[in-house]
């Protein structure tokens, strides 16, 4: 895709935010909505102005950043690394394979207690909660394109005198980028879930945190500052991989 | 004598004048090469004790019918498979040059890198310098006629331009043994008569052992000093046909009630080989 292209697909993203701003402050600003429950887009946003600069919302903001970005840095070089040794070796695929089906239609919020058994009520147990299901995505999509790598770049690679890091570096790092980028933008579709979902249930800060706290205390506003927070941090972690893997892949487009 | 890279056509010129290729010293060497692989449960025994000598500069062309093992007997000799059994020598490489570079029939070259990390590609990974490497790409990517797409992708190139690529890349290796599998299988007729023309330019010009498999028996005898039919599998060479055609071999140059009889021929050692019972 050309760099205008992608700019204009940006700009086209932010269509959705503007449309139901507009159809939202009008209809509020009217009460045909109940303000109380949809409060219009011009009072969430100066709250929202006010809780940033005034209140707690960076701390909470910064730990659900810090949670995901951990899980996703976790998730996604141990799922990279996972998926090319499964997607070489036929004994570790194997082995490990009969693993990830099972683990996979498992959600892994149901594995929380376990991991809150495991490394106690900490962020690591809630991270690696979310960098398992960023894994499993990311493996399964590396491998599959580990197995795509035609034998013929293989061959020619070894022709040409590539040694083991050089075929990695050369053929299978390049060659499976795009799936790579694939996998880590599905991982952290799911990881954002489970980011909310566990900072509702078992977490005193974050995101998901104020959304429950909020409804609970009917802070109805503040609720709203934090859900487009999260759908701001959503769109950034799912699109960023695979914006980043087509700047990463000139090969593929124009 | 090889002429050393950066020499002037002129160099080349003179060192091109061919003596007659039985006083010129054999460079490959193949005796009893046998080699057997599994293909799913089965093993299949794809080469059978295969004995072959290909001189110096020898253009060697290796005909026989599909599945009679000739891309796995570039393979094993390209080091690319480990062979069973037999011997394989090919006169020492100087030093920094590889044996042998291949050519394949699709899908040689890598279509994340550009036409020039394509061909640089053999020389990077002998760790040429950098600048070095690029000049060198850059002389055989103008031999093949890409200039002006130093920079693009492969997927922006046609069948044929993709196969220049391939051939640059073996080119500027400058392998003791040029192997080419089946280079323009995939091509349609006039763009393969092109580069046919332009791959005998090129040899010519950078004179290499080259052993080229096909399964045309024109193309076979269009480009070849010396041809081998193959047996069916397991594979050994049945008959060798000199290819005494001159060259040039360009459309008022050939010889071509020469050439028909030489194809027929070929193509009744073919039919043979394919009615012999299996062994």
């Amino acid at each position: 895709m050309s760099r205008v292209a992608r700019r204009t697909r940006w700009a086209l993203l932010l269509g959705p935010f503007v449309s139901v701003a507009i159809l939202w402050e009008g209809t509020a600003r009217f009460e045909l909505i109940d303000p109380n429950f949809f409060p219009p887009p011009s009072t969430v946003l100066s709250l929202a102005m006010d809780l940033y600069l005034h209140g707690d919302f960076l701390t909470h903001l910064l730990a659900s950043l810090r949670r995901i970005t951990f899980a996703g840095l976790l998730g996604g070089t141990g799922g990279i690394a996972l998926g090319t040794l499964m997607g070489r070796s036929p004994r570790v695929k194997a082995v490990t394979d009969p693993h990830l089906s099972i683990l996979y239609p498992l959600p892994k919020i149901a594995l929380l207690p376990i991991m809150f058994s495991l490394f106690g009520v900490t962020e690591m147990a809630r991270i690696l909660t979310m960098a398992l299901a960023v894994l499993l995505l990311v493996s399964i999509n590396t491998m599959g394109a580990v197995q795509q790598i035609e034998d013929s770049h293989i061959e020619a690679a070894m022709d040409n005198g590539a040694g083991r890091i050089d075929l990695y570096r050369e053929v299978i790092l390049p060659g499976t980028l795009p799936q790579i980028a694939s996998g880590l933008s599905l991982g952290f579709g799911v990881a954002v879930v489970l980011l909310v979902i566990i900072e509702m249930v078992a977490a005193d800060a974050g995101l998901g945190y104020v959304i429950w706290t909020s409804w609970q205390q009917f802070k109805i506003p503040q609720l709203y500052v934090a859900l487009f927070t999260i759908n701001v941090l959503g769109v950034v972690f799912v699109h960023g991989p695979e914006e980043i893997g087509e700047w990463l892949t000139p090969w593929q487009h124009g | 004598m090889i002429p050393p890279e950066g020499a002037t056509s002129e160099d080349v010129k003179t060192v091109t004048e061919r003596a007659p290729a039985k006083e010129r010293p054999v460079r490959v060497n193949v005796q009893g090469l046998e080699k057997t692989y599994r293909a799913g449960e089965e093993d299949v025994r794809a080469l059978g004790g295969l004995d072959l000598t290909v001189r110096d500069r020898e253009f060697f062309c290796l005909l026989g019918p599909s599945g009679c093992g000739k891309s796995t007997f570039l393979r094993v000799l390209s080091g690319l498979l480990e062979k069973d059994a037999g011997r394989i020598a090919v006169e020492e490489p100087e030093a920094n040059r590889p044996t042998s570079s291949m050519v394949f029939q699709e899908k040689g070259i890598f279509p994340w890198k550009t036409v020039i990390e394509n061909v640089a590609f053999g020389l990077k990974m002998r760790d040429v310098p950098v600048a070095r490497r690029r000049e060198v790409a850059q002389r055989y990517i103008e031999k093949v006629n890409l200039e002006g797409f130093e920079d693009a992708y492969p997927h922006q190139l046609s069948g044929g331009m993709k196969q220049r690529v391939d051939i640059a890349r073996a080119f500027a290796n400058d392998p003791e043994v040029l192997l080419m599998d089946e280079p323009f299988g995939d091509l349609d007729a006039q763009t393969k008569r092109q580069l046919q023309e332009e791959l005998v330019t090129l040899w010519q010009e950078r004179p290499k052992t080259v052993i080229y498999v096909t399964h045309d028996i024109e193309e076979a005898v269009r480009l070849g000093d010396r041809l081998g039919v193959m047996t069916d599998r397991p594979g050994r060479i049945a008959e060798l046909v000199d290819i005494d055609l001159a060259r040039p071999r360009t459309r008022d140059n050939l010889d071509l009630s020469r050439m028909e009889a030489l194809q027929n021929r070929v193509w009744s050692i073919l039919e043979g080989v394919t009615q012999s019972p299996h062994e």
